[in-house]
């Protein structure tokens, strides 16, 4: 889903699209609320009404990985990049997770 | 606050508000305690009311110590806190209340620093552990030993969060302590007692706030009483003055850096665990009989007077010539929310405050500068001006672009020095080769005879060649040490002679490269780097930064009306995990009008799984646990196995930012709504919010009454007789399992026993309750009697009234440390002890000189002539054993004693000499392990006491006149 199709997936679904916004936290900035609501139009089919938490919970695992640095369980990380395949972010920031920074730190 | 930077910064600005605690220690006879009895007058010659105990302060250094073994199961923990309450209670005293407050569930504002805290520690733990098994196997496969593992399952500090059994067992424990305690010690006999325990929301240091708040604002409050707070934190100074009571003392653990630790897998100091090589242990004393003894002293406490504290903050804030009245609460209250801005556990702070870049007076000097511009005071009661706020801030953002520059200047000096003492310290090993042989120099005048040289070159040449063989060693080492980051091999010759293996550590801390800073806020252009870093947004993002703003404004108001007035909101924190720059305060004062009504705080299980990773999921029901781990799960997003460390220019991962995900509250409570059904009537309990609990004693007024309400079986709620409990306050609810008289206790502890006898009762307790709307006033109360000034007035060299007296203590009249006669004669025994018998023996010139001098000043006690030489060897051996904390038996005749007496009765017939010289002498010889009055205070008393017991000829030492105790 190209940016353009996200703009028509909107106009069409305007009702569906109002009920995601809500779903925008705080302390998203415009670019990773563009990601992860991208993700969540991609997969909401597949999540319907009592799994939309699942499929938010998801999206987050997503985004926390993308834009925050954080590990989960490989094969959790590998489902949400599935779901995510096409999504593209650009300028992703680059993190150290804590596990990379004591293993640089005791080699020394 | 959990800023060590903020407490040694006040510290230095203003030493007098630290007085050290004297502590009266229990002594021993014959193997058996005799315990300190509290209710005698404090030592600290100051008489405290009310203490209140944040015992999170208590419960992490009791349960997982620093600086010695950990204790064993949780009995020993438990017995652990209960001895170091005791400890606490004989050092202040508290003649009224005595409030114990665990943290319940936190508000949401600190579920950010809960959550990084936990996350991280819990790594720690796996960490630690791994790494001591890593080490075990190279030691024992080196051929060291190691004292064989104790199979005990590691301590989780994060079971010291409220919900969990732990904190379910220790609340038991503490009502059978108190039970105990108001049943068997004299101390305690009519204090009031309350115990909030971890049931009860809120921080443990704000419960006791709202306490003090409640409590002050109605009309039997005793303007006058002296609170005495213990915790480390250094919040608790900010809610101290935020209090306004003019008597108010913090108590805490002497801060003291770089304390060393034992290795955490063979239990010794003086290494650490990457460096353990299973030596075997060495002894300690002649006989090892130190072998338990800690190389450490005792944790001391200290006292700070936030009545000095107030002094000097009068001096700085002091504001001539305003264009409205001066008023000095109001600005403490200006001065406590400024101390925000450079830390606190709701917001980060700001990027351009460092307290150790003296941010505060820097914020100060600001204030004082703006204050004429405002119009008025920042604060009031707790509510923030935003208008006069934000002056200050653009204030602060002026600086900003300096301070940054500053910054990196000093931060370059810095290393340039450290770089270039490291040059000094490797050039001082010595010239690359030293002339020997027939070269070698000699002394002038020596007696050898100079002597010809011979083969010059040759000599020569060799000697360079052996310069060169030295260096060529060193720079092998060198690569070679490059290359083994933990060898041990010794490295060439040269090396051992240098003994250079110490510096290896320094050496490659050196060569660490700089964690790379891609924020660079010494360059043009930071902010915009600042916000695209940290934030991952453009620079044209006005609307973001506005937002990052808005919350941090909203966060100050949280914070100071949390200080002031109680938590405004459960809901409501800080969604970013940095600040933004003070110079983005821009049209602040329309960004907050007033937070979310009738919150309610989470419950403690609920909380649990808002701040615990999914390794401590064990502290958690099973289905409850499977939400922190299953893909399913529709919060899995909240629990990363791993997440990202932002350094923010520090060098450790400790230091760094955690970068979390926030937790949906919405989502979570989604989710716990299918699981709740699971919870058993156990957990259920565990799960529900409690109450504070009040105990008194047999003997105190409102002993009968809670009585009356238990025989009445009245379940309304009842207030306090104001006139029953020092004009305190409080709604009264039966408990559903109290504690009565003639009741017994059960003791929750193996090792102790059950409280058979008891004749404590324990009641619910609520604080006084006030409508919503009421604000609480921030004002020193009417009748309220301002303590004596303590520094040293301006204007004292103009009035002539004589040198200046610092004052150390609570007591401006306190006597001054003076040795009697029997003082001083224990002092020089003790000198003479140290010294060595065979000094005294052999009486060289230089110890029989001293001896005869100290005892010059001492008349000869009446009956000196036949007693003199068997009743020191019985002060001696008694002395001796109660200070080593054995009991021994009196040790035979000491060959060397008949000596020294005999060196003693010439000395008496010399010169008299003047006490202060002979004290100052002794000083001066560093020996006899003799320390300033405060430190003795166990044996100065015990030792003369015991003398006297030794049934001699001389008269006691009349008491001592510092305090009221007998003999």
């Amino acid at each position: 889903m190209a940016a353009a199709d996200v703009e028509d997936f909107i106009e069409q679904n305007r009702h569906l699209s109002d009920l995601v916004e809500t779903f925008r936290t705080i302390s998203e900035s415009d670019k990773h609320w563009k990601s992860r609501r991208e993700f969540i139009f991609r997969n909401i089919n597949d999540y319907e009404d009592p799994h939309v938490d699942h499929l938010l919970a998801l999206s987050m695992v997503w985004a926390n990985n993308v834009f925050l640095g954080c590990r989960y369980h490989p094969e959790l990380l590998e489902k949400v990049k599935e779901m995510a395949d096409g999504i593209v972010v650009e300028d992703a920031p680059v993190f150290k997770t804590r596990d990379e920074l004591i293993k640089q730190h005791q080699k020394r | 606050m959990g800023v060590p930077a903020f407490f040694r910064w006040l510290s230095r600005k203003y030493p007098s508000i630290i007085v050290h605690c004297l502590e009266e220690k229990a002594k021993e006879y014959n193997g058996i305690k005799i315990p300190v009895d509290t209710s005698k007058p404090n030592p600290n010659e100051v008489e405290l009311d009310n203490l209140y105990l944040d015992m999170n302060g208590i419960i992490h250094p009791c349960t997982h110590p620093e600086d010695k073994p950990a204790p064993k199961n949780e009995d020993e923990m438990m017995v652990a806190i209960f001895e170091y309450i005791d400890r606490l209670f004989n050092i202040v005293r508290p003649r009224r209340v005595l409030y114990m407050a665990i943290d319940g569930v936190a508000p949401r504002a600190k579920m950010n620093q809960q959550r990084s805290r936990r996350f991280r520690a819990s790594k720690e733990g796996v960490e630690l552990v791994e790494e001591k098994e890593k080490m075990r196997e190279e030691v024992i496969q080196r051929g060291g030993y190691l004292p064989p593992d104790e199979i005990k399952e590691r301590f989780d500090s994060n079971c010291i969060t409220p919900g969990t059994e732990f904190m379910d067992n220790l609340a038991k424990c503490l009502r059978y302590y108190v039970a105990d305690r108001l049943t068997n010690d004299p101390g305690w006999s009519n204090i009031t007692v309350f115990l909030s325990d971890a049931s009860v929301p809120g921080e443990g240091e704000h419960k006791i706030m709202d306490f003090i708040r409640r409590q002050r604002a109605q009309p039997n409050h005793d303007p006058n009483t002296h609170h005495c707070l213990c915790g480390a934190d250094a919040d608790l100074i900010m809610l101290g003055l935020a209090t306004h009571e003019p008597n108010f003392t913090i108590i805490r653990e002497e801060f003291k850096p770089n304390k060393p630790r034992p290795c955490a897998l063979c239990g010794q100091m003086g290494h650490e665990i990457k460096d353990c090589q299973g030596l075997a242990r060495e002894k300690q004393g002649e006989h090892d009989e130190f072998a338990d003894t800690i190389p450490v002293s005792e944790q001391e406490f200290i006292f700070i007077r936030l009545s000095v504290l107030r002094e000097y903050l009068e001096r700085e804030l002091t504001m001539a010539s305003l264009p409205f009245p001066y008023d000095f609460e109001r600005s403490v209250d200006d001065w406590v929310f400024m101390c925000f801005f450079v830390g606190n556990d709701f917001l980060p702070h700001l990027p351009s405050l460092e307290i150790r870049e003296g941010a505060i007076d820097r914020l100060v000097g600001i204030y004082k500068d703006v204050v004429h511009k405002t119009g008025g005071y920042l604060t009031e009661n707790g509510f923030v001006n935003l208008e006069r706020v934000e002056l200050i801030m653009q204030a602060v953002g002026v600086a900003e672009d300096n301070i940054f520059k500053k910054r990196k200047e000093d931060e370059e000096g810095f290393k340039r020095r450290m770089k270039e003492k490291k040059k000094r310290m490797k050039g001082g090993q010595g010239p690359a080769f030293v002339p020997y042989g027939q070269f070698a120099p000699q002394a002038l005048g020596g007696r050898g005879r100079s002597m010809p040289v011979q083969n010059a070159r040759q000599s020569a040449y060799e000697m360079r060649m052996q310069g060169n063989r030295d260096n060529r060693n060193q720079e092998a080492a060198q690569s070679l040490r490059a290359m083994m980051r933990n060898g041990k091999t010794s490295a060439g010759p040269s090396d051992d002679v240098n003994s250079r293996g110490v510096k290896r550590k320094a050496e490659d801390s050196d060569e660490e490269p700089e964690p790379e800073d891609n924020v660079r806020l010494w360059e043009d252009g930071w902010k915009q780097r600042y916000y695209k870093t940290k934030f991952d947004v453009d620079e044209t993002d006005d609307e973001f930064r506005k937002k990052v703003v808005m919350s941090y404004v909203e966060g100050l108001c949280w914070v100071l009306r949390y200080y002031y007035q109680g938590c405004a909101s459960w809901k409501w924190y800080f969604p970013f995990h940095y600040a933004p720059f003070a110079s983005d305060f821009k049209d602040i004062k329309g960004m907050f009008s007033d937070f979310e009504k009738d919150t309610k705080p989470f419950k403690p299980l609920e909380q649990l799984m808002g701040v615990f990773p999914a390794a401590s999921g064990n502290f958690l029901p099973t289905s409850w646990r499977a939400l922190m781990t299953d893909p399913e799960s529709s919060i899995i997003d909240f629990y990363p196995d791993d997440f990202a460390i932002d350094l923010n220019g520090k060098k450790y991962a400790w230091q760094g930012v955690a970068l979390l995900p926030f937790v949906d509250e919405r989502r979570l409570r989604a989710a716990l709504d299918d699981v709740y059904p699971d919870l058993t009537e156990e957990e259920n309990r565990r799960n529900s919010l409690g109450s504070d609990v009040v105990f008194v004693g047999k003997s105190h007024p409102l002993c009968d009454f809670i009585r009356e309400l238990y025989l009445a079986e009245s379940h309304e709620v009842t207030e306090i007789p104001a006139e029953l409990c020092h004009g305190i306050q409080g709604i009264l609810n039966l408990d559903d399992d109290p504690i009565l008289p003639d009741k017994p206790v059960q003791s929750p502890i193996p090792m102790l026993r059950d409280n058979t006898s008891n004749s404590a009762i324990g009641i619910k307790f609520k604080d006084p309750q006030y409508e919503a709307s009421y604000v609480f006033r921030a004002v020193v109360l009417p009748g309220a009697k301002m303590p004596n000034k303590v520094l040293k007035p301006g204007d004292w060299e103009q009035s002539n009234r004589g040198p200046w007296r610092p004052q150390l203590g609570f007591n401006p009249n306190r006597q001054q440390a003076h040795l009697d006669q029997s003082g001083f004669r224990k002092l020089n025994h003790h000198v003479g002890r140290n010294q060595g018998p065979g000094l005294f023996g052999s009486g060289p010139p230089r110890g029989g000189h001293h001896g005869g001098r100290q005892y010059s000043n001492a008349p000869p006690p009446r009956n000196y002539q036949g007693n003199y030489g068997s009743s020191q060897r019985g002060n001696y051996s008694s002395q001796y054993s109660s200070q080593s904390g054995m009991s021994q038996p009196p040790r035979a005749a000491n060959p060397s004693q008949y000596s020294w007496n005999q060196q003693g009765a010439h000395g008496w017939n010399r010169s008299v000499q003047s006490q202060p010289a002979a004290y100052q002498q002794n000083q001066q010889r560093g020996q006899g392990g003799w320390r300033p009055p405060h430190n003795q205070q166990g044996s100065m008393r015990g030792g003369p006491q015991q003398g006297g017991n030794s049934g001699q000829g001389y008269s006691l030492p009349p008491p001592s006149r510092r305090y009221d105790w007998n003999p």
